[in-house]
């Protein structure tokens, strides 16, 4: 049922029908006038607790002004190197280590950028380091609250999450769509969660590529029926997917899909939300939203999550 | 409390026993068509200080002593009519007022054009069709709200648009009414056209503020658009072939003199005409057009009581196929309203309207795809209304006028419901049921031979009505049980001093209530935005209005000036919430913030009103801000339709009998957006973030427009035509309609940089249209 909300909440089938209607419209560059900038702290970490799950994790960066122009050198020095950072879990307070990727051998350097989704090349030219619990001191529990604590330079990042209690899925199958290429087949799930709200994100690989999440990749179950609800889980697109490619949320048969399926806090959620909206929307018919972070004292998100791992092949 | 009615009594018999003093009264009409004609003016040729003008059914009423009198009717394009009376009794006096031409669009020369002056409320306009006519013309299409956007203290909502922003307020804030029916949607083709045919149209009035007292519910304007009542002399028939669209329009008696029809209709073809060569996967099956329909009957019962039946029913359809995903969709939308009313003479001087009105708005999207997967998202507002207007002609200085009316409204502002697979999910959302009402008293008072007040006072209630269960409190409410009521006094008042023949000083304040409320998230007015009543969470809207003007008019009333300021403060203003994601999940009053706003500007309005050359400049300085407190901090910003230089320029010059030029320049600084401040790197993407809210402005806009109209001679002097030739944009100025940011621009040595890009839709685009009529 997901595509449907997608293409309703989607602002982008005004446009089309304004193409459609006059055929006339024409675009050419403009240089906007400069908006004030000043440069912010990006925060992106994670508590997991899952199968293969990473320890928790910051990754530090600064905000660039819109209309810069950054080469890779500019990305790899957005990168913050010089923070302290602590976790607060239980009273306890536990500091997460710094570790600098170039350090690492080649094999690990590659496999942890696979994992927090940097270009390897950026290793190279640049001193990209992150900060991680490595020696998994930190408890990580199912309804545990995690306070994060980052200071760089004279700024104080405070953020906090939970991670919920888990909601696995009843069951998970694929179908194949009429109208579209037989050797492909949508991935449906089964869920009928237990009392209360939940809230969900969820991510799959194909074969041994990497975890990528869709366009919209959180919701909740409040509109579920006491009986649970089927509905689809549209492959992720990734950056090869061509648009209008009527196969783009299709598995194909023989494909092995790991699909990572988690429940996440309600501020977890509305990042993703807004996030994931923000990213899609512009136009004359776009709405002015912005992402709600939980970070304070700087942006980006500060997620716990509970997550299972399902794998099958399609047929 | 018993005193304060004997003094009422008193004055009351003192008035009606001046025996030396009688009532002429009647109605004023169009001599070819008996259309009556909505605010002529009667007055006594000789005391030019005793005149009435005709209400919105023609009728008119005066007080004059015995003896001898010269009444002349006047109306903005007519020759004036003279009647000699001697004056011994109570007389009813009908005028039929000849234009001398018909489907001309000629602005004719008026006797009596002083209405500048001497009307005593403010911020009121009044566009006759044949005026509008004469302008230029997007693809051929007549437009009504396109020439309301050239007025002083109204602005559009962009490149194209229909949709009106007056004096600083939301779109949501104007009154459109058409023959008294509430219209929700102005807009065909998402706004690019309205939905007012201009062939079925006789009167538009539009009032910059709350209006006299009869007016409620909204508080920025009121747009009343009369339909024309169908010629009763004679049959015509009228037509036109345009770029786009085609239209046509029969009218006549049904009983000469007694009863008359009019019937009007018009359908767009565009799309259809390409359908043959849609053959593509992606757009084959894919059509879009509109299409609306007025009718109206009336019928003179007898010379105290006329029925008028009228409706209007229009559909934008949008569809969409896609062989290649088995997906389509369908978009229908539009409005449906019908009016039913009774015009009654109690007597001489007093009349009453009494009314029926239906109207409806909804908008349904329906989509199909893969394995008999559906869904239907619509948004309704369907209302029944019952209202009585009273109208009563005390004295040549006071018209007292006064009514009722109650609206039952069912507001379903979405509903969803989708089914794959057999498995049917439906949003929980409930309609919303709710009761508007209002009684009102207006006196338009002639204190002295230069001052003149119109003081009004109006009390709306608005009930929110059962069924119901509350977000709040859980509590269910039974069908008609109130959940909750809101209301409130809104006095207005209207005040002209006249200084000399030429010149007046006016001023103006009103207050209101607006208890049903459009809400939009886009940075455009569209088909989609939904309305939403006034409930537990969701206040009314307040306004006041101030205002103040100097009018002047030069060369016997050829040329006339106003200047007029204004301060709007609103309160109860809506907006969704920052963080705002379109959902199914939750209500979308729980969406909502609110806060304040205020608007203020300064309007100069220059206008030829005669001769060959006719026309206006307008040139309005403003600003429009609201203030949230979880928006922005709190910080004060300006609306996306804060225009600080508005101006627009119309000129019509008649050659001859066959030629008439006009031309249209307008200028306006730029719509204002959110512009992107940053970006950010996080889940392996680079994401943007979003600067102070409207705090960056398109390029200005400024556009020139010219037609020419030719009518040819022909020997028939039954059939006419008229061909009308246009340029729309003629220096192809490519105004912005929005700009949108392209962030995948990393080049082949890793460097990045985002770009923006303006996006302009209306290039220069001549059309004609072709205009008959026999």
């Amino acid at each position: 049922m997901k595509w449907i909300l997608e293409f309703l909440l989607n602002p982008s089938w005004l446009s089309m029908i304004i193409i459609v209607l006059l055929g006339m419209s024409c675009e050419e560059e403009v240089i906007p006038p400069p908006v004030e900038h000043a440069k912010e702290i990006v925060v992106e970490g994670y508590v997991e607790k899952g199968e293969g799950a990473m320890p928790p994790y910051v990754i530090l960066s600064y905000s660039f002004p819109f209309f810069s122009k950054l080469s890779t050198e500019d990305f790899a020095k957005s990168f913050i190197n010089a923070a302290e950072v602590y976790v607060v879990y239980s009273g306890n307070r536990y500091e997460l280590e710094k570790v600098c990727l170039k350090d690492l051998p080649v094999l690990l350097r590659e496999q942890l950028a696979r994992q927090l989704g940097v270009n390897p090349a950026l290793f190279e030219s640049a001193d990209l380091c992150f900060y991680i619990d490595l020696m998994r001191n930190i408890p990580v529990e199912e309804k545990g609250t995690y306070y994060l604590n980052a200071i760089v330079g004279g700024d104080t990042i405070k953020a906090e999450t939970t991670i919920p209690e888990p909601v696995e899925l009843d069951s998970l199958y694929y179908l194949p769509v009429v109208g579209v290429d037989s050797s492909y087949r949508e991935m449906k799930a089964s869920l009928d969660p237990p009392e209360g709200l939940h809230y969900y994100r969820y991510f799959a690989k194909v074969n041994q590529g990497r975890f990528q999440t869709a366009s919209r990749s959180v919701f909740t179950d409040k509109l579920f029926s006491e009986e649970g609800l089927d509905f689809r889980l549209p492959k992720p697109e990734g950056a090869d997917t061509k648009p209008g490619d009527p196969t783009r949320f299709l598995y194909e048969v023989g494909d092995t899909v790991t699909l990572k399926w988690s429940t996440i806090d309600e501020a977890h959620y509305d990042f993703w939300r807004t996030l994931e909206y923000n990213r899609q929307n512009q136009g004359p018919f776009s709405s002015y939203t912005r992402v709600k972070s939980n970070v304070q004292g700087g942006i980006g998100i500060w997620g716990g999550m509970r997550y299972f791992i399902y794998r099958s092949i399609v047929e | 409390m018993q005193n304060y009615l004997w003094v009422i009594l008193c004055f009351w018999v003192v008035s009606v026993g001046q025996s030396q003093v009688y009532t002429v009264s009647g109605y004023v009409k169009d001599a070819s068509t008996g259309e009556t004609l909505i605010g002529a003016n009667v007055y006594d040729k000789n005391n030019t200080q005793i005149g009435a003008s005709t209400n919105d059914y023609g009728f008119y009423s005066m007080r004059l002593e015995k003896g001898g009198h010269t009444l002349t009717a006047s109306y903005l394009g007519y020759e004036d009519q003279e009647v000699i009376l001697d004056l011994s009794s109570d007389q009813r006096i009908n005028f039929n007022l000849s234009s001398g031409v018909r489907i001309e669009e000629v602005v004719v020369e008026a006797k009596k054009k002083d209405a500048n002056i001497s009307r005593t409320e403010m911020g009121v306009v009044e566009l006759p069709m044949n005026e509008i006519k004469s302008l230029p013309v997007l693809m051929g299409e007549t437009d009504i709200l396109k020439v309301v956007q050239l007025l002083p203290g109204v602005s559009s909502a962009g490149e194209g648009s229909t949709g009106l922003y007056v004096r600083g307020g939301g779109p949501d804030q104007n009154l459109v009414l058409l023959d008294e029916a509430v219209v929700y949607n102005t807009g065909h083709m998402l706004g690019f056209f309205s939905v007012f045919n201009g062939d079925a149209v006789k009167n538009i009035t539009l009032h910059k503020g709350g209006g006299p007292a009869k007016y409620g519910g909204r508080l920025s304007s009121v747009l009343d658009v009369r339909m024309k009542d169908g010629n009763n002399q004679s049959f015509h028939v009228k037509g036109g072939i345009g770029v786009i669209s085609s239209k046509l329009n029969i009218e006549g008696p049904i009983v000469k003199n007694k009863a008359s029809f009019v019937l009007s209709g018009r359908r767009t073809y565009v799309l259809d005409i390409v359908q043959p060569f849609l053959t593509g996967d992606n757009f084959k099956g894919t059509n879009y057009y509109f299409y609306d329909f007025n009718a109206k009957v009336n019928y003179t019962l007898s010379d105290r009581d006329r029925l008028y039946l009228s409706g209007y029913f229009g559909r934008d359809v949008f569809s969409y196929k896609s062989s290649k995903q088995a997906f389509s969709v369908n978009f229908p939308y539009g409005n449906a309203t019908s009016t039913i009313r009774w015009n009654h003479l109690f007597n001489d001087r007093f009349f009453m309207n009494l009314s029926g009105i239906f109207n409806n708005y909804r908008f349904d999207f329906e989509g199909a795809a893969q394995e008999n997967a559906s869904f239907t998202l619509s948004s309704e507002v369907l209302d029944y209304t019952l209202k009585s207007d009273f109208e009563f002609y005390w004295n040549n200085t006071n018209t007292i006028k006064f009514g009722l009316q109650s609206m039952y409204h069912r507001l379903s502002p979405r509903t969803l419901s989708f089914n794959q697979g057999g498995q049917k999910v439906s949003s929980p959302f409930a309609p919303k049921y709710a009761v508007e009402s209002a009684v009102y008293l207006q006196d338009d008072w002639t204190v002295t031979r230069d001052f003149e007040v119109h003081a009004g006072l109006r009390y709306s209630m608005f009930n929110h009505i059962g069924p119901y269960t509350s977000n709040l409190t859980g509590r269910t409410y039974k069908d008609w049980e109130i959940v909750k009521t809101y209301g409130g006094w809104e006095p207005r008042l209207s005040m002209k001093y006249t200084l000399n023949a030429n010149t007046s000083l006016k001023s103006a304040i009103s207050y209101g209530n607006q208890y049903i409320h459009l809400v939009s998230n886009s940075t455009s007015t569209l088909p989609i935005d939904v309305w939403v009543p006034s409930s537990e969470l969701v206040p009314p809207q307040t306004g006041i209005q101030l205002s103040l003007g100097v009018f002047e008019d030069f060369l016997n009333h050829e040329y006339t000036t106003s200047i007029e300021g204004y301060y709007k403060s609103m309160g109860g203003q809506i907006d969704y919430a920052e963080y705002y994601v379109p959902n199914f999940e939750h209500e979308l009053e729980e969406e909502f913030v609110f806060g304040k706003g205020q608007a203020y500007g300064i309007e100069l309005f220059v206008k030829k009103q005669s001769g060959n050359w006719t026309g206006w400049l307008g040139y309005t300085l403003s600003r429009a801000e609201r203030t949230f407190p979880e928006i922005e901090e709190g910080r004060s910003f300006k609306t996306v339709y804060d225009r600080l230089h508005d101006m627009s320029v119309v000129a019509s010059y008649k050659l001859n009998d066959q030629w008439n030029f006009s031309g249209v320049f307008v200028y306006g600084s730029g719509k204002r957006y959110t512009p992107l401040k940053s970006l950010y790197r996080l889940d392996r993407e680079l994401n943007v973030r979003y600067g102070p809210r409207n705090s960056a402005q398109l390029e200005a806009y400024h556009r020139l427009d010219i037609a020419a109209t030719f009518k040819p001679k022909h020997r028939s002097k039954k059939w006419k035509d008229a061909w009308v030739f246009s340029i729309y944009n003629v220096y192809n100025r490519k105004n912005p309609l929005f700009i949108y940011y392209d962030l995948s621009t990393g080049d082949a040595n890793g460097e990045f940089q985002a770009k923006a890009y303006k996006v302009t839709i209306f290039p220069i685009i001549p059309s004609v249209a072709w205009n008959f009529e026999f």
